[in-house]
């Protein structure tokens, strides 16, 4: 099985339409599976998945944090002067307090307490789901709570499932729409991948966080082709994408314009194909390209 | 003043309305831009600048003394992140890339075997724009997995600075996770950007709920607006909240795509709501 991951750096360059419109036009001809790893904003999920009545949810516990059990801590603040990630302070009543958005839930502070005061407890932080699109495929999400850590987590569970489910329905590909930015759930989009796909646009917002992308997934030894989206919003700027990409010996698989219907697909939660015909020589061009 | 940007979803137009009020209310007061979307930070290049300072941001991995490892391997156990492999009568081997610099395998090991090594994660770079207007951005490093070290050195920053500014403006990163919180959580005041398509208002009633969590007053910017009726019900359910609109333009695509900061009115009504909120 082929396993393409959707990148971008910068968000907004349009992923996940991209990626909508890439799946509908691949399971035509393929058997396929689907995952958002975007569990900050799965968008990708409230497309494929609208509608559907079939889909099954699974919680995870990918986070942990510190409890503190105020019966038995004596205020000694062994825990907070320990702590690497300064999650630990004193609260109001004078007992150490866990700040949640900040507890790596390492459990150092649980090695020097004397008193046995703190456990670390798994903490419900998201969920998977999964089923069938209206459009034939199957299709895994997943959404992180907010304010949580462990994205990356959920993003390597959301994979997992996609994988199991692949192996079962013999999929010959499998989709993965990554995250914008270039950390935690990024990496854990790329990772295990062969290809990965920058979908990018011609503005120097876009340009320089390709570049960053670009270095990541490099540093993690997968192949890289470029998507120039947006392409007329700016000639000159194209023109700069393509260079560097040339320079860099990375092949540019497509250009789209900067199209209405791309709007319309958003607020219509229909992918593109659905729309318009026009673009479906390109998106099968781009599947011929990784599946060489 | 502290106001934080957001929005869920990446590519609303964050950076865009950040920058925009941070130049306009530079005209007539001191203001701080923070760039705390650390993995990709772009505010910076809206502006001709000086560089004026850049800090290095470090984390550490520890480092086993072969010499002094009992080969207990207490360390390798307490490790949360997997990032200590052994095998039995070996000195256990360390992966930096999973390790989150907790340290706590240098407190169980009872042979101090186990050293902190400095290691690069990222910087923080402060820019000067004009006497008016300074910047100051976070940047990770590529490969590295874990943003919030970066946005939390950069908000001590922060905090240590902003007293010379009468306003600061922070750009968060996309998302909802933990290090886009630790901007709310750092500002008096939040305005939510919401890019008027089925995505860009999912993704904002996420900032939202993440605003009302914190108990953080906030305000909605509806950008790339092009029909009401596409978006009515967050109209109606948001109401008052929502204090600007910005049409969809193609001249503020284009100038935007090129690092230009179009002048538009609406950024004005912002400014007001800024000025008001001091």
């Amino acid at each position: 099985m082929k396993s393409v991951a959707i990148v971008s750096g910068k968000g907004g360059t349009g992923k996940t339409s991209f990626t909508a419109a890439l799946s509908v036009i691949a399971a035509r001809k393929l058997r396929i599976v689907v995952a958002d790893c975007d569990v900050d904003a799965p968008n990708l999920t409230r497309m494929l998945l609208s509608g559907n009545s079939e889909v099954k949810e699974e919680k995870t516990f990918s986070s942990e944090k510190a409890e503190i059990d105020k019966r038995l801590c004596k205020k000694c603040y062994a825990c907070i002067n320990t702590c690497n990630f300064g999650a630990l302070r004193i609260g109001k009543d004078g007992f150490p307090e866990v700040q949640k958005i900040y507890c790596e839930g390492c459990g150092a502070c649980t090695l020097v307490c004397k008193e046995g005061a703190i456990r670390i407890a798994r903490i419900n932080n998201g969920k998977i789901v999964y089923g069938k699109s209206k459009y034939g495929f199957c299709f895994v999400g997943g959404k992180l709570e907010i304010g949580e850590s462990g994205s990356g987590k959920i993003v390597a569970e959301v994979k997992k499932k996609a994988c199991e489910i692949a192996k079962n329905e013999n999929a010959e590909l499998l989709l993965v729409d990554s995250s914008p930015g270039i950390g935690c759930p990024v990496i854990a989009s790329l990772s295990g991948v062969e290809t990965a796909i920058i979908v990018t646009e011609p503005s120097i917002s876009a340009l320089s966080d390709m570049e960053k992308v670009l270095k990541v997934i490099e540093h993690f030894g997968i192949k890289p082709y470029t998507v120039v989206n947006k392409a007329s919003i700016n000639p000159k700027l194209k023109k700069k994408i393509l260079e560097v990409c040339s320079k860099r010996k990375i092949e540019v698989i497509a250009e789209l314009p900067f199209d209405e219907v791309f709007i319309k697909s958003v607020n219509s939660l229909t992918p593109l194909p659905l729309l318009t015909q026009k673009y479906d020589k390109v998106f099968e061009k781009i599947l011929h390209c990784f599946l060489e | 003043m502290i106001i934080c940007i957001l929005s869920g979803k990446g590519g609303a137009g964050k950076t865009f309305v950040a920058c925009s009020l941070a130049k306009k209310l530079s005209r007539f007061s001191k203001v701080l831009l923070v760039d705390a979307d650390v993995e990709c930070p772009n505010a910076s290049l809206f502006f001709e600048k000086k560089l004026a300072d850049a800090k290095t941001v470090s984390g550490f991995v520890p480092e086993i003394d072969e010499k002094r490892c009992k080969l207990c391997y207490a360390c390798a156990k307490v490790c949360r992140k997997n990032a200590i492999f052994y095998a039995p009568g070996k000195v256990p081997v360390i992966f930096e890339e999973l390790c989150n610099s907790c340290g706590a395998c240098i407190i169980v090991c009872k042979q101090n075997a186990i050293k902190k090594r400095k290691k690069k994660i990222g910087e923080v770079k402060k820019y000067e724009v004009s006497e008016n207007l300074k910047i100051l951005e976070g940047i990770l490093r590529e490969g590295e997995e874990e943003p919030m070290p970066v946005v939390k050195e950069l908000l001590k920053e922060v905090g240590k600075i902003s007293r010379e500014f009468d306003f600061v403006i922070i750009d968060a990163p996309p998302g909802v996770k933990c290090n886009a919180l630790a901007c709310i959580e750092a500002c008096n005041l939040a305005i939510v950007v919401a890019e008027a398509t089925t995505f860009g208002i999912a993704d904002a009633e996420l900032a939202i709920r993440a605003c009302e969590l914190l108990r953080k007053e906030f305000f909605i910017v509806l950008n790339k607006l092009r029909e009401e009726n596409e978006i009515k019900e967050f109209v109606k359910a948001y109401g008052e909240k929502i204090v600007c609109k910005i049409p969809f333009s193609t001249e503020i695509l284009h100038a935007y795509s090129a690092g230009r900061l179009p002048e538009i009115n609406e950024i004005k009504l912002l400014v007001k709501k800024a000025v008001k909120g001091k």
